[in-house]
């Protein structure tokens, strides 16, 4: 049923059709997110007004784990049923996942400079998100590497269930090993640890950050699938003129 | 006007509050326009490729209207 979504058409008037309900939320939400989080939460009572640097690195965090474990069920999906539109999506969410986990340990240095006053420090923690963003840029390289196309695709498929195993050592990381970093205060056993009005801007912002995923995602795949076409078309246009006994033409 | 000022200041930490939140909207605003450029030019790329081919044109047209 799924399958007949790989007909690049067929994807462009669903990807056409899904936009609106992705872009526009998103938008508002950030927009939303942006007021709560700068004007209308207060300060913390140990941090500060530093705390709404939290309202993007928090979801900004949130989502280089959310769209690496994408890439990771797409990857297995891509490997073992070969739905042609897996390899597609996930090598369509690595720069988006790239991006957020840059966002992610940029916001974070500025946040750990006046905080714990370091701009850096090797712990469990900050190391195992600098691995994820090489895990992004290493499957993006091993992606582009081969020649055929497929090859690449399935490599960078096994890299990124290989490095799967980063995303728990991430989550766990402040409670396995002594770090400056913070446990989590939001995805707790006994609820949340943070007041509403610092939770509303975070949730706003981190729904609005995979309505924003989800929209860059669409453009990406539509373009991807047109590459792939125009490959198609090159192919099956040099094929034309040779059997038509035509030389191709140059450039 | 003392309000206004208070809310950039930011506590005196207004450098990396505002550089944080410039860098978001930097970094997800250029990789949506980024985006939106790459998917525009695969869109000439496929209508040049298939105006260049009449066959191909034809049952562009023909899946078209189907």
């Amino acid at each position: 049923m799924i399958q007949k979504y790989a007909n690049p058409a067929r994807f462009n008037r669903l990807a056409s059709r899904l936009m609106p309900w992705f872009s526009w939320p998103a938008g508002l939400l950030m927009m939303g997110a942006l007021y709560f989080a700068l004007i209308a939460s207060p300060a913390d009572y140990q941090q500060g007004e530093t705390v709404r640097i939290m309202y993007v690195h928090v979801p900004a965090a949130w989502m280089a784990l959310f769209v690496y474990s994408s890439m990771a069920i797409a990857s297995a999906v891509g490997l073992i049923w070969k739905h042609p539109l897996a390899h597609l999506s996930a090598e369509a969410a690595a720069p988006i996942g790239a991006c957020f986990t840059f966002l992610c340990l940029f916001t974070g240095s500025l946040w750990g400079k006046p905080m714990w006053g370091t701009w850096w420090v090797w712990d469990a923690r900050l190391t195992s998100v600098l691995v994820l963003f090489f895990l992004y840029l290493g499957y993006m390289a091993l992606n582009s590497a081969f020649d055929d196309p497929s090859r690449g695709e399935r490599s960078a498929a096994i890299l990124a269930l290989i490095g799967f195993v980063n995303v728990p050592i991430i989550k766990f990381s402040v409670e396995w090993w002594n770090t400056l970093h913070q446990p989590a205060s939001v995805v707790k056993m006994a609820g949340p640890a943070i007041h509403a009005t610092m939770l509303i801007p975070l949730l706003m912002m981190g729904v609005g950050f995979t309505l924003f995923f989800f929209s860059v995602l669409l453009i990406r795949m539509r373009a991807l699938m047109l590459a792939r076409r125009a490959r198609g078309l090159t192919l099956a246009g040099l094929h034309d003129m040779s059997a038509a006994g035509q030389q191709p033409a140059e450039g | 006007m003392q309000s206004i000022s208070s809310f950039f200041a930011m506590g005196g930490y207004a450098a990396f509050i505002w550089t944080a939140y410039g860098a978001g909207a930097l970094i997800l605003g250029g990789l949506l326009v980024m985006s939106l450029k790459d998917l525009r030019t695969r869109q000439a790329e496929i209508a040049a490729l298939e105006a260049s081919s009449p066959r191909r044109r034809q049952q562009a047209q023909e899946a078209k209207s189907s």
